[in-house]
């Protein structure tokens, strides 16, 4: 049956295809960047199935709600399309913990809490699948175990910034802003669709719809150019850490990551005279050497080399903040941005922790390596 | 006086809603391709240095403005003309509402013109395409403030200038890409997208639409529609032209054999020092064996090293090394250095096997440089 559609419900609907047509594409994006970055065989980018599929089916939910609100006039056929777009909403969260309860995830989230609050979930969907109508009280005071699975999910998303650094802990960061405001415009769906307040009804729709859209955008500009989740392992990519005086050539202080990661006794055990093949202090001449050579043929002296990139193996360099000569050169295997704050931070640990004695002791004429040990402690907290 | 003229607007055909969606639509999603320029160039301001997401950004959030304003004139806005009206002898909601549409898009190509023709010179000099359509956007302002409700063939003027522009731009793009196939392809789907665009955008028209109703409408709507789906297989799929435009960034480039010596180098900036090729070769080539080394990396490959300002590429082939020096971070530019060294060695196998020391026999390197990387 045609009826005809008044201008409030044709404003309303143009107003909701924004929010629609964003989430629509923020699903493709989803999925085209897992598709994408298939051949790398890394499980943790599942995690961009979860977040497509779990779009995907908020946003088809509801564009059925709203048509059912909207444009239908016969109750059988308004029953019918709410019943879908309601299983599919109830579908959404359990979709997104599907994709992502594995052991890969272990770091992030618990595994038997994940089963339980998908199960805890399915209860609402039963009911939405048997029950003759979702305008039943016992379908709608059941929905509220939903909210258990979407605030567990944002406890997973708090887990994975408490586990990237610098650019990419902003990006998730934001990302999990914008998820969480557009969440919370399923509150205002909810009160439209039961109805609760019948004459503000217009005005909580336009405000949800308001703050779904600004969460959608806050989504879409976190995702702009987003990292691959292999960030999360930025920590098995690290090789080494060099920390060099540049002024007498020594390595001040060493760390093989590569050992420390494997060995929990790595660093009661090493010893600065352990390390093997290219000693640090070849290494330090070396690099000092290669700097001073670059520095030359591109006539750039003032500036220092901020990274060297080989096949398999890449070298971040920062400089010392308070003493210039000091070089920090972390080794890793593949080019993250983690890495860049990482060795930041140790840059800044480093000066921090040997505060006001560093100009001192770092000229001492024998290479001062057992006192920089100490900071051993520091490098073993960051990569824990 | 009030006076009634055609009754098209607002539309109330039965069309009405499925055509207001479809315009909706796609004025939405071309305001996100602006948007999504804008934040590319303003996430790359430092690293890059064009203007060309700019002035896409420009033209896209132009043409959204334009159409979200048709939308309001064309559904919202009485046709009915009221003299006097607001600062002119005549006039109507629509008329006033659909000359905000227009400014929105000259706006937009304004910028767009001005953006693209401050990175290169696109026709006799620079800033010619902007001077011109800065000259009709003063007369159209001028006689805008005596008629509101200018004749359509006003606009013209603006179409010529920006199409012969788009003209110029793409066969510039086809030089830039004819090199690499997947990037010939990209600009094909580029242009076609552009091409739908505009044919789509000219059935939308006021006298197209009186001619033959709103059917006509509802298929430029829908081939605009169709448009977004080249221009986002597009931007999905393929890297910025700009990217492969390696004029601005190369500053040098080193062609060394295994024992340092330069066999061919050419600087595209004036050297200071006046440092060797030979000096600066050998150099290059203990750095890179000593990385090798250290890193215990494999002999061949690509490294870079990078410094604020300046990026050294260097691709080790199994009998050369080719060097670039950039002033910038180029993502493309090591598969370019790559096909550069394996073109050389296939050319010169026999002569690198058993080098004499005539290095004279190199010159025609420059050819392959031109070809390649298009310097």
């Amino acid at each position: 049956m045609i009826i005809e559609i008044t201008r409030s419900q044709e404003l309303q609907f143009l107003f909701f295809l924004a929010p629609v047509l964003i989430g629509i594409q923020l699903s493709i994006y989803f999925y085209y960047q897992y598709f994408k970055l298939y051949d790398n065989d890394l499980y943790l980018n599942k995690i961009l199935l979860s977040y497509g599929t779990f779009a995907l089916c908020i946003i088809v939910a509801t564009l059925l709600l709203q048509n059912a609100r909207l444009f239908q006039s016969d109750p059988e056929i308004i029953r019918l399309i709410s019943k879908i777009g309601w299983i599919l909403m109830l579908l959404a969260p359990i979709l997104f913990l599907i994709f992502i309860t594995n052991k890969a995830f272990e770091e992030v989230l618990n595994i038997k809490i994940c089963i339980l609050v998908m199960v805890l979930n399915l209860i609402p969907l039963a009911f939405a699948i048997l029950l003759y109508s979702t305008e039943a009280v016992v379908f709608r005071t059941s929905i509220v175990l939903m909210i258990l699975s979407l605030l567990y999910i944002i406890y997973i998303q708090l887990n994975i910034i408490r586990k990237t650094k610098g650019v990419i802990k902003k990006r998730f960061t934001r990302f999990l802003i914008g998820e969480g405001i557009a969440i919370s415009s399923l509150f205002f769906a909810y009160q439209v669709n039961i109805e609760l307040f019948p004459t503000i009804n217009e005005i909580i729709f336009y405000s949800g719809i308001i703050i779904l859209t600004i969460g959608f955008l806050i989504i879409f500009v976190s995702l702009y150019n987003f990292p691959p989740f292999y960030e999360f392992q930025w920590r098995e990519s690290l090789s080494k850490l060099y920390i060099i005086n540049q002024k007498t050539n020594n390595c001040i202080y060493f760390c093989d990551f590569q050992k420390a990661l494997k060995d929990e006794n790595y660093f009661e055990t090493s010893k600065q005279e352990d390390f093997q093949y290219i000693t640090e202090d070849i290494f330090s001449e070396i690099i000092t050497g290669v700097e001073m050579i670059i520095d030359n043929l591109t006539n750039t002296e003032e500036d220092k080399i901020i990274q060297i990139q080989q096949e398999e193996s890449i070298l971040f360099f920062d400089h010392g903040k308070q003493l210039p000569y000091i070089s920090y050169i972390l080794m890793v295997e593949k080019d993250l941005r983690s890495h860049y704050s990482f060795l930041r931070q140790i840059k800044t640990q480093f000066e921090s922790f040997f505060e006001g004695v560093l100009e001192n002791i770092i000229n001492l004429e024998e290479n001062p390596g057992k006192l920089f040990k100490s900071f051993d402690i520091v490098i073993s907290q960051m990569i824990r | 006086m009030i006076k009634l003229i055609n009754q098209l607007f607002p539309i109330a055909d039965a069309i009405r809603f499925p055509l207001l969606i479809v315009e909706w639509v796609f004025s939405f999603i071309y305001f996100e391709f602006g948007l999504s320029f804008f934040l590319r160039y303003y996430k790359n301001r430092k690293k890059s240095k064009t203007y060309y997401d700019l002035a896409f950004a420009s033209f896209f959030i132009g043409f959204a403005l334009l159409w979200f304003f048709f939308i309001i004139a064309d559904y919202y806005s009485s046709e009915v003309i009221r003299s006097p009206y607001l600062l002119w002898s005549s006039g109507s909601d629509r008329s006033l509402i659909l000359s905000f549409a227009d400014f929105s898009i000259m706006g937009g190509a304004l910028m767009c013109l001005y953006f693209m023709e401050k990175m290169k010179i696109f026709f006799i000099k620079r800033y010619f395409f902007t001077l011109c359509f800065l000259i009709s956007i003063g007369i159209y302002f001028v006689l805008y403030f005596f008629i509101l409700d200018l004749p359509r063939a006003l606009i013209y003027p603006f179409y010529a200038i920006f199409i012969l522009f788009l003209f110029l731009y793409f066969i510039d793009v086809i030089k830039t890409v004819k090199k690499k196939r997947i990037l010939l392809i990209g600009a094909f789907i580029f242009i076609m997208g552009v091409i739908l665009l505009f044919t789509g955008f000219t059935l939308t028209t006021d006298d197209l639409v009186i001619m033959y109703g709103f059917n006509i409408r509802l298929l430029g709507s829908i081939i605009q529609l169709a448009s977004i789906l080249c221009l986002f297989i597009f931007f999905l799929k393929i890297p910025p032209f700009s990217e492969f435009d390696f004029d601005p960034y190369i500053e040098g480039i080193f062609l060394i054999n295994k024992g340092g010596i330069a066999l061919y180098h050419k600087s595209f900036v004036e050297s200071e020092d006046g440092k060797s090729g030979h000096l600066f070769s050998s150099g290059i080539t203990s750095v890179n064996i000593i990385l090798n080394e250290i890193i215990s990396s494999q002999k061949k490959g690509l490294s870079i090293i990078k410094k604020k300002g300046k990026i050294l590429y260097l691709y080790s082939g199994s009998l050369t090394t080719g060097v670039l020096i950039c002033n910038s971070e180029r993502d493309h530019i090591s598969s370019f250095l790559k096909e550069f060294i394996l073109r050389v060695e296939d050319i010169y196998l026999n002569i690198l096997v058993d080098f004499d020391g005539d290095i004279s026999i190199f010159r025609p390197v420059e050819n392959i440089i031109k070809e390649v990387f298009g310097l």
